[in-house]
């Protein structure tokens, strides 16, 4: 067992040291105790009180002995329709945790270092994330080309199809700017959520003045409904880091990390395996990866927060501006990206800017994978083309609801862009918005005529209150409040009354929030309130 | 410089580079309300209070996390801006109902939460619910109340500890609804890397935090005065406010504007000024008589004084008188002890304590 | 101070000796830890681990006493290493011939020697200091009371002029004065040496001046500094007035201090409390306290600020002018016929040098730093621009000397003593005040705990702590701020009468005691000593 100073050493004069630190220690002891956190402050120089405050931030660092072990069962809205309550009851001290990404194969369990899936009544089976289907509409891919083919992760299978031949033409024979141009002109667009064009926040790195610049990629995928990121990951990696090294080449980027969500541990290894390969392939170049993993916090999904969480500050998002493109990691220009918008990037090099733009429907560039779970036959990642038909990939691509039953309503976003029960849409921005939702990071959860739809929009809401950080006021009292009021704890039993304090709450929360997580929130209760008002009145009474 | 303008509720106004509109709003008489600034700690943009439209956001943004650039387009008092920010006062007032009733000696701005609430007439009848305050009244240290009942975590208090006092002794735990104002694993303060500097007091906004020395006079009978002065302590020469109800020293308060400090004290200057009428002060003139000190008028008193000094002289000569000059008095002792000496014995006769 | 206090925001590397600024200067501290936020670099130099050591980037735990070698280290390293100034010092100073044929021996290994700070870090700091923009030296008592505090301070001052680190924004060479209105004190001609404005006593010019001034013949000799006239009452001096100052607590030597007050035909006392020195007067006379005056303070920065009264004083108390005052007239002097602090104050500006371009009035809002030669002076917050008082800086190359008394069998640890944050000098003000006496209710001896272990002694448990003029029997607390061979006591506490110990030298130039190193054994005490 290594000793206190033996990890200090280790981790205190490698970039961002504190949370690789910190799960050392939490691995080593099974928890984070006082007299871990006094060494860990001391090492690296951090106020104890703050490093303290930050700890208790994050969800799954345990303060108790054991606690790093105890079975951590997902009880995300999709868990809740597969029995996580009874998996819970079933596994002794086993604990609630947030939507941990696997709905489509529900219903996932961490303990300590093991990813197992559980069925109540059946125990626990340790299960590889699941491959999306083949392309039901025989449709061409591009994330998902390659991925069904075995050895994927490997180097080898990732060469095996070019894979870092883009890469190398992009050290060898482009220059920055013309990698900048292809990924202008091809459309793409962060594929996280936000939708910012991958080629200008790229641009406004190459630009920025100082250095070292830095190349984050977001695997932070703590989105309800969104499991994306993980296929990637998991079975594509190479991908993800030949579209960093890419970003690197085109921003002047020099170094990179990958933040990963606590809650895909064999992931990290996966990564880090790939990252060894091709670094002793020499096809990085200069270019230095690091897998940084997450404690449990979906608010770190949020690019500012994400890099106050790499410095080993309180994982706060910031004011902008400044951006990160100007002002990121330790406060120098930082291209932070999406899992699956880096894996864009070695196929639009290979095969062209014209070529991605064209598998879009129509006007819209390129393909979204889509993370479709709930009431429907055949839950899984589907990568559509942007402006895809909703319903198509409902009911042709996933078989629909249950025979009997038909669909209530699909959630946007995961759970960010509310509800939709319009199923006339296409899977597109504008088509979307003009929904008053958006397609974010791509998951959709389907819930069918059986569901209490108030039901999931309280577990939806009190998911947001669980992560609200606690830094601006609307969100921190807001989501308590709008839970509350959806799970019959408090507020006016005037019908009137209580619509009229959940849609004040809402719509100042969307107004003045000072990040996402606030402004979407309400998305749930205001579009509750307009697409079941009749379930709303019965909840009520 | 002169081109720096931009429409403020339509005027055109100018601003300085770097002004935040918050500033610049705030320098043209506006009362943008806020609950989280403080003018010597970086923005924060947590209350969102202060948030006003600009033309071409989509939202409105926060003041004081908004630096003005040439042409903007401002309004701070649109109607849907008073609706957010009384819901965003409802909101705060709802899980903190009774912060309208605070004694102003808690602390310099405890009263900036009440007066909020009645200006956005919020008096906590919407958005009941759960209180999210955990109080620590427990703490038995004799200076800082910590009675988080009224906390609505606008983390002034733990910014103030790094930003301006560099102690970093506090700080946040858990997140969201659940969020504490917190030290190293939730203890005393006394067991943390507090200085009891009191700065934490003096920015909370709702009296949470309460400077207990001076609690201790809420019901000394008279108004709240204020005589501004210096520390009496160290050589940084700190400004203050001395704080007084009638004849009696209430409190103190740093001064904002102290060119030493600028709003800065420690725990000798902020809570230790209790020893000013404290029972044990001289109140009369002591007179040695057949080896014990007796109380004298002052007359007697200077009269004995006189005489021995004149007794010194006459017997020992004008060298053999010697005066030690305060290092803690003000000018005007020490000059009147060296003029005594020199031009009264025209003797040099004379120091100070600084050589101790 | 050479510099403001706004300046301490302001250095990119800061270099902190013998100055436990956290606890002594809270205040100024707060702003160099505002420069350190900035990304300003920090060298702390003590003896103990104070706080600002926990957060010094290089920290160099020296030796009680060794100061001169240290810095003659590092001053030889910045000539080794090239970063001398070499437009400064051609421009501004003199005698750096001699200093360069001194400096060749001053190796950092000599240093670590004496100082037992490792040679590796002495090149650290001085590397640092040496490459600065803005390199500023803060420093309180530590560097002064030694039997060595001016050549330690002169060779602080080789390293301001070999690098040029003086008369800019955030530069400087910054003594932190103690006491609240200390400076003041000097200001106001409360010395053996000077009149107010440190105009000399021995000038003829200003005898003349002072003369004419006060109408009254003076004096043309220095009087005696107060240490020597500790040592000369009962055969020299016969009679003291002590305003506002607890002498036998204070001061080194307590026995040999009551001892000389006891030997006094008349010993006067102006104080807010019945101190244990005034316990020993004829006549103790009740002051207004602060917060019941009208007055001026000087802080470090030079700047004279007003005080004001608030409450009226407690009981018959009186402020301390209107004390002197009415003693003067019963002793027939003129001259002291003043109704208001107003007056006095600006009876001191007409005579004073520094202060001659101030009044009541203007120091009202302490906008000046002095000197302010005239009315509608700007003031002077920045010291040596362009000049130094003398004109060119002189390097001035003090040898290494041994304290006064070193440690042996007989006393084999090093005392050194200092402030506490929470207390001021000997407790008459914050030991009656429930917050600051309620943090620290008792004095305590910090010792390391591996010494706490080898000699015998208990953390929490009583010690007899001995030197050669005294013991004391007090608590002990076992902390790593000692260094191991190192104890530390404030002097703060009556019943732990530390000065009871010190007093083993002083400096010949300045009286200065050498409160900052005794050598003291300690010993488990038992119950019945």
């Amino acid at each position: 067992m290594p000793t206190d100073q033996a990890l200090i050493d280790r981790w205190r004069d490698e970039p961002a040291p504190l949370l690789p630190l910190l799960h050392a220690f939490h691995e080593r002891d099974g928890y984070l105790s006082d007299e871990v956190l006094r060494t860990v402050a001391g090492g690296l120089r951090i106020p104890l009180a703050d490093l303290y405050g930050t700890v208790t931030f994050y969800h799954h660092f345990s303060r108790e002995p054991g606690g790093r072990d105890r079975a951590r069962v997902c009880d995300g809205p999709i868990c809740k329709l597969r029995g996580c309550d009874a998996l819970l009851a079933e596994i002794d001290g086993a604990t609630p945790m947030p939507c941990a990404g696997r709905c489509d194969e529900p219903v996932p369990v961490i303990q300590g270092d093991r990813y197992l899936v559980g069925v109540p009544g059946e125990g626990l089976r340790e299960a590889p994330t699941p491959l999306p289907p083949p392309n039901p509409g025989g449709l061409e891919e591009c994330c998902f080309a390659h991925i069904r083919k075995p050895d994927r992760a490997t180097l080898a299978g990732y060469r095996a199809t070019g894979g870092y031949e883009a890469l190398t033409r992009a050290l060898n024979e482009q220059t920055p700017a013309e990698v900048l141009d292809v990924v202008d002109t091809s459309g793409l667009a962060g594929r996280g959520g936000a939708g910012f064009p991958t080629g200008r926040k790229w641009r406004a790195v190459a630009e920025a003045p100082g250095g070292p610049k830095t190349i984050v990629c977001n695997a932070d995928e703590g989105e309800p409904g969104c499991f994306k990121d993980r296929v990637l990951m998991d079975y594509d990696p190479h991908a993800v880091i030949e579209g960093m090294a890419i970003a690197a080449r085109a921003t002047g980027a020099t170094r990179g990390f990958i933040y990963l969500r606590y809650e895909y541990p064999h992931t990290q290894a996966i990564l880090e395996r790939a990252i060894e390969e091709a670094q002793e392939a020499n096809l990085l170049g200069d270019f230095q990866v690091y897998v940084r993993r997450g404690a449990g916090a979906y608010i770190c999904g949020e690019e500012t927060s994400l890099l106050n969480s790499l410095e080993g500050r309180h994982p706060f998002p910031r004011n902008r501006p400044p951006y990160p493109v100007t002002h990121g990691y330790e406060n120098t220009p930082t291209a932070v990206n999406n899992v699956e918008t880096l894996a864009s990037v070695p196929p639009i090099l290979a095969r062209g800017a014209d070529w991605y733009r064209g598998l879009g429907e129509g006007e819209h560039a390129g393909t979204k994978i889509i993370s479709l779970s709930g009431d429907v036959r055949w839950p899984g990642n589907y990568e559509v083309p942007i402006g895809f038909p909703l319903k198509t990939l409902l009911f042709d691509w996933a078989g629909g609801p249950e025979d009997g039953r038909t669909v209530q309503a699909v959630t946007m976003a995961g759970l960010s862009g509310g509800f939709v029960s319009d199923l006339d849409v296409t899977l597109d921005e504008p088509s979307l918005r003009a929904k008053d939702s958006f397609l974010g990071a791509g998951g959709v959860m389907v819930f069918d005529d059986s569901r209490d739809m108030v039901e999931v929009a309280r577990q939806a809401m009190s998911f947001f209150a669980h992560e609200s950080c606690g830094k601006c006021f609307p969100c921190r009292i807001g989501t308590q409040r709008l839970t509350e009021r959806l799970a019959g704890e408090a507020g006016p039993s005037d019908p009137e009354a209580w619509k009229s304090e959940v849609h004040d709450i809402g719509s100042t929360m969307a107004a003045v929030s000072a990040c996402g997580l606030g402004i979407a929130a309400p998305l749930i209760t205001e579009s509750l309130l307009r697409d079941f008002p009749e379930q709303v009145e019965a909840h009520l009474k | 410089m002169s081109g720096n303008t931009i429409t403020l509720d339509g005027k055109t106004v100018e601003f300085a580079e770097g002004e935040t509109l918050y500033d610049v709003a705030r320098r043209h008489g506006d009362t943008v309300p806020t609950l989280c600034y403080d003018d010597r700690l970086e923005a924060f943009g947590a209350c969102r209070l202060c948030v006003v439209e600009v033309e071409g956001s989509a939202n409105p943004v926060a003041s004081c996390t908004t630096t003005a650039t040439p042409g903007m387009v401002v309004r701070t008092r649109t109607e849907a801006l008073e609706k957010h920010r009384k819901t965003l006062m409802e909101l705060v007032v709802s899980e903190n109902p009774s912060g309208a009733r605070i004694d102003p000696l808690r602390g310099m701005a405890s009263q900036e939460l009440a007066h909020l609430a009645v200006r956005y007439e919020a008096d906590g009848s919407r958005f009941q619910g759960k209180q999210s305050g955990r109080s620590h009244t427990s703490d038995p240290n004799p200076m800082i109340l910590r009675d988080y009942d009224h906390c609505i975590s606008c983390y002034r208090c733990v910014r103030v500890c790094a930003e301006q006092e560099g102690d970093y002794a506090i700080s946040v735990a858990n997140r969201g609804f659940h969020t504490q104002i917190t030290t190293e694993f939730g203890g005393f303060l006394e067991d943390s890397a507090c200085t009891f500097c009191g700065q934490c007091v003096q920015t909370c906004p709702t009296g949470a935090l309460g400077d207990k020395r001076s609690m201790q006079h809420q019901d000394t009978p008279g108004e709240v005065e204020r005589t501004r002065s210096i520390c009496p302590y160290c050589g940084v020469g700190c400004s203050v406010d001395i704080l007084t109800k009638g004849e009696t020293v209430v409190g103190v308060h740093p001064a904002m504007d102290g060119p030493a400090n600028e709003g800065a004290l420690c725990v000798k200057g902020q809570f230790g000024w209790d020893w000013v009428q404290h029972r044990d002060r001289l109140r009369t003139p002591l007179v040695r008589k057949d080896g014990k000190f007796v109380e004298a008028t002052w007359d007697e008193a200077l009269d004995r004084v006189a005489e021995g000094f004149a007794a010194v002289r006459e017997k020992h000569g004008r060298h053999a008188i010697y005066a030690v000059a305060s290092g803690r008095a003000p000018h005007e002792s020490a000059y009147s002890v060296q003029k005594f000496i020199r031009a009264g014995f025209q003797t040099n006769q004379v120091d100070n304590c600084s050589r101790a | 101070m050479s510099n403001p206090l706004r300046d301490m925001e302001k250095p990119d590397v800061i270099f902190c000796i013998g100055t436990n600024m956290t606890e002594a200067h809270p205040v100024a501290a707060t702003r160099l830890k505002k420069a350190m936020r900035r990304g300003a670099k920090l060298i702390v130099a003590d003896p103990r681990r104070i706080p600002l050591a926990e957060i010094a980037d290089v920290y160099l735990p020296l030796r009680v006493g060794s100061d001169v070698a240290l810095l003659g280290a590092m001053a030889h390293v910045i000539v080794r290493e090239g970063l001398v100034n070499q437009q400064f010092v051609a421009e501004r100073t003199e005698g750096i011939e001699a200093l360069m044929e001194h400096l060749s021996t001053f190796t950092p290994e000599w240093a670590e020697e004496i100082t037992g700070v490792p040679a590796a870090d002495i090149e650290e700091a001085a590397i640092l200091y040496g490459n600065a923009e803005r390199g500023a030296v803060y420093y309180t008592l530590g560097v002064t009371e030694h039997i060595c505090g001016v050549d330690n301070v002169q060779a602080l001052c080789n390293l301001v002029l070999l690098t040029g680190n003086v008369g800019r924004e955030g530069t400087g060479i910054n003594p932190m004065r103690g006491q609240n209105n200390i400076q003041g004190a000097g200001d106001c001609g409360a010395l053996p040496n000077n009149y107010p404005g440190f105009q000399a006593v021995t000038e003829p010019a200003h005898q003349k001046k002072f003369k004419e001034a006060w109408g009254v013949e003076v004096d043309i000799e220095k009087g005696m500094t107060k240490v020597r006239a500790l040592e000369r009452c009962g055969e020299k001096i016969f009679a003291m007035l002590i305003c506002g100052e607890n002498t036998i607590v204070s001061d080194p030597e307590r026995d040999h201090c009551e001892e000389a007050l006891k030997s006094l035909e008349h010993l006067v006392v102006i104080d807010v409390f019945l101190t244990e020195t005034a316990e020993l007067a004829d006549v103790v006379l009740p002051a207004a306290a602060w917060g019941e005056v009208d007055g001026v303070f000087t802080n470090t920065e030079r700047r004279p600020q007003r005080v004001r009264a608030a409450v009226p004083p407690q009981g018959e108390a009186k402020p301390d002018w209107w004390i002197l005052s009415q003693i003067a007239k019963r002793l027939g002097f003129a001259g002291f016929e003043w109704e208001s602090a107003k007056d006095v104050f600006n009876e001191l500006c007409q005579v004073s040098t520094t202060y001659h371009g101030l009044d009541w009035d203007l120091v009202a809002e302490g906008k000046h730093h002095w000197p302010v030669p005239e009315k509608g002076h700007p003031g002077t917050p920045v010291l040596h621009i362009g000049e130094f008082p003398r004109g060119r800086g002189l390097f001035v190359t003090p040898s290494y000397r041994d304290p006064a008394e070193t440690i042996d069998d007989e006393y084999p640890v090093w005392l050194t003593t200092g402030r506490r944050l929470a207390h001021y000098h000997t407790r008459t003000m914050t030991g009656r005040a429930v917050g600051t006496q309620y943090l620290v209710p008792e004095e305590l001896v910090e010792v390391h705990p591996d010494d706490v272990e080898s000699w015998g002694l208990e953390d929490d448990g009583m010690a007899v702590m001995t030197s050669r003029r005294g013991k004391v029997l007090v608590k002990v607390h076992a902390t790593e701020k000692s260094p191991r061979g190192t104890v530390f006591c404030s002097f703060s506490f009556n019943d732990v009468p530390i000065n009871a110990l010190t007093g083993s030298g002083y400096d010949p130039i300045t009286d200065t005691a050498e409160l900052k190193v005794c050598p003291v054994r300690l010993e488990a005490a038992n119950g019945d000593s």
